[in-house]
């Protein structure tokens, strides 16, 4: 049994609260540890299933323990307690370093939790620590000198030797781990936690050299100030990032944090002289965080206003994209149906019919057909924007499929008297891409639209091999396009504002789609036009 | 989230941390097993553990 401390202290209420305690002391350590668990509460709460959410909880939680364990060894008489207390403080103060290298790692790691072995790697500091905190290597014992307190053990020394290691080990993933991290926002969350992190560890750090070195014990107060400063840059995070998923409610209490942390100075006796300073700077305080909060409040309502309403638009579009493709799908069953009992009554099908009735027939046949090809275009369109449409991608020859499509053309062509010359070459041109697609909805709709488009005058489709790329030019002398024609030509529903006069049958989605395909492709379409009366040439470019 | 594994790690090592402290708690509040030392006596230095440990690492390795 040892023998009784000499101390004549005064008994500590709640372990912590002495008269023998100068006011400096509960300043440096009450207002760090209340902010610290304020600030660790408030991110959890907010978010308890967040893995970095729980970490700074726990180590908001370790910081407050070991600030109140600091208090009970400024305060306590007891030598039990402050036996007890030194030696706990050690694993506690560990645990922090810890934590916020586990923080670190999470945040350079996407916010996905580490490996086993790196938790393994960091737990392996703590065996010493684990075996050793009771026996007198931890602590050595009380010294005769009240004001001392206890000897500090090799295992102190050990402890601080893990600190520094700890620090540069984030230092390290800082340096080393940007490139993991995924988006720019993210990897600027990281940095900001990281250094704060890093502040904070260093100011502790410092604190304990100063003690260890005997500079002056009052710099050991000054390492807790590494929390404030760790809270401004969790603040700064969550304002500028939302890191942590915090809201509005964490800048009003980070805020009210700092403005509290400079209030309470104006209580301390021993500071008359620079009251003045203090109070300005806490006027300034709640001026700026007004503001922040006012600001920040308005940016996070404008934010969920938006994201509601695009999530609205989002749903609102998918719903009126499966009307259309159902009502387009069920109309051109019905046009189909039509289209073979027009054929039918051409055909006599269903006997003989008199010439006006085959008349009518006839149009109709070519009405419904009008009627299939949009209500196809509108079907495809809206496939191509699903993204439901598989291309069969083979090596084709694509000067065949330019010639088929002008073929298929040239009668339309010549009934209008308009000259259709092709130049494709001798040779074959091959590409690897969907001959179908590239057949039916590109060229030939190139090609259908520069007849229609072209009430005289002649139609030059040229096909040539041009720096590794096959390149089609459609060109034809029609009646060209105007410059704000130019922007809707290849959007959904996109036509220009005189096309109608001349092909009253456009859908606008022709072109929507033979650049969806070609996109698809890996190729290019645009076009070209001096202007409306002038002509215009489309060209497409696909790898040969 | 922690997976299995984790949750077994932090088990384990908060387990071992709580009970040195439990440990501690008890040899030094329960039995109050600790060394006062006396002013007359001289107060070792945290680091005369390493000067020791190395001084016997020396004596051996000669």
């Amino acid at each position: 049994m040892p023998e009784l401390a000499t101390c004549e202290w005064d008994s500590a209420f709640l372990l912590i609260f002495s008269p023998n305690v100068a006011p400096f002391i509960y300043y440096t350590h009450l207002l760090p540890l209340l902010s610290s668990l304020l600030i660790g509460l408030v991110v959890f709460i907010n978010n308890p299933k967040s893995l970095v959410n729980r970490v700074l909880l726990f180590i908001t939680s370790m910081f407050s323990l070991w600030v109140y364990f600091d208090l009970i060894l400024w305060a306590s008489p007891s030598p039990e307690h402050v036996m007890f207390f030194w030696s706990a403080i050690v694993p506690i103060e560990l645990l922090i370093y810890a934590g916020c290298l586990y923080l670190v790692y999470l945040f350079y790691n996407n916010q996905k939790d580490i490996s086993l072995l790196r938790k393994l790697s960091i737990a392996v500091f703590f065996v010493p620590i684990i075996l050793f905190a009771h026996t007198g290597y931890n602590v050595l014992g009380l010294s005769p000198d009240c004001d001392q307190g206890a000897i500090e053990g090799p295992l102190i020394q050990y402890m601080y030797i893990v600190e520094l290691v700890f620090i540069i080990w984030a230092v390290f993933i800082l340096l080393r781990g940007r490139s993991k991290i995924v988006g720019k926002d993210a990897r600027l969350v990281a940095l900001t936690i990281g250094v704060g992190t890093i502040v904070f560890l260093s100011t502790f750090t410092l604190g304990n050299i100063g003690l260890v070195f005997s500079v002056n014990p009052d710099y050991e107060q000054y390492k807790l100030f590494g929390m404030p400063i760790f809270i401004a840059f969790i603040a700064y995070s969550i304002v500028k990032f939302r890191a942590f998923n915090a809201k509005l409610i964490t800048a009003q209490v980070l805020t009210a944090t700092l403005a509290i942390l400079i209030l309470a100075t104006l209580f301390l006796r021993t500071l008359e002289n620079i009251r003045i300073v203090i109070g300005f700077t806490f006027v300034l305080v709640c001026i700026v965080g007004y503001n922040l909060v006012k600001n920040v409040r308005r940016e996070i309502e404008q934010r969920e206003k938006i994201e509601k309403l695009a999530g609205e638009l989002e749903q609102s579009n998918r719903r009126q994209e499966g009307l259309i493709h159902f009502i387009s799908h069920e109309i051109k069953g019905y046009l189909t149906k039509n289209a073979a009992v027009f054929a039918g009554v051409i055909d006599g099908d269903y006997g003989d019919v008199g010439a006006d009735m085959k008349t009518i027939s006839n149009a109709a046949l070519s009405d419904t057909r009008k009627g299939v090809t949009t209500v196809m275009d509108i079907l495809n369109a809206s496939n191509l924007k699903k993204g439901t449409v598989k291309f069969d991608m083979k090596p084709f020859d694509l000067r065949q499929t330019v010639l088929d499509a002008v073929k298929n053309e040239s009668q339309a062509a010549a009934d209008k008297g308009v000259t259709l010359n092709v130049n494709a070459g001798e040779a074959p041109i091959m590409i690897k891409g969907d001959a179908n697609e590239i057949g039916g909805h590109v060229i030939r709709n190139l090609v259908d639209n520069a007849v229609k488009y072209t009430p005289k005058g002649s139609i030059d489709v040229t096909l040539k091999v041009q720096n590794g790329k096959a390149l089609l030019a459609i060109k034809d002398s029609g009646i060209g396009i105007t410059d704000e024609d130019k922007k809707s030509l290849f959007t959904e529903g996109g036509r220009g504002r005189d096309s109608i006069k001349t092909n009253v049958s456009s859908t606008g989605y022709g072109l929507f789609i033979a650049k969806q395909v070609v996109d698809a492709h890996g190729g290019r379409v645009w076009a070209e036009s001096e202007g409306p009366g002038k002509g215009s040439t489309f060209y497409i470019e696909l790898s040969a | 989230m922690v997976d299995v594994k984790g949750r077994i790690f932090f088990a384990i090592f908060f387990v071992a941390i709580i009970a040195s402290i439990a440990f501690t708690y008890y040899k030094i509040e329960i039995l109050q097993d600790y060394r006062m030392y006396r002013s007359d006596e001289v107060i070792p230095e945290p680091t005369d553990f390493y000067k020791d440990l190395f001084s016997r690492f020396n004596d051996v390795i000669r």
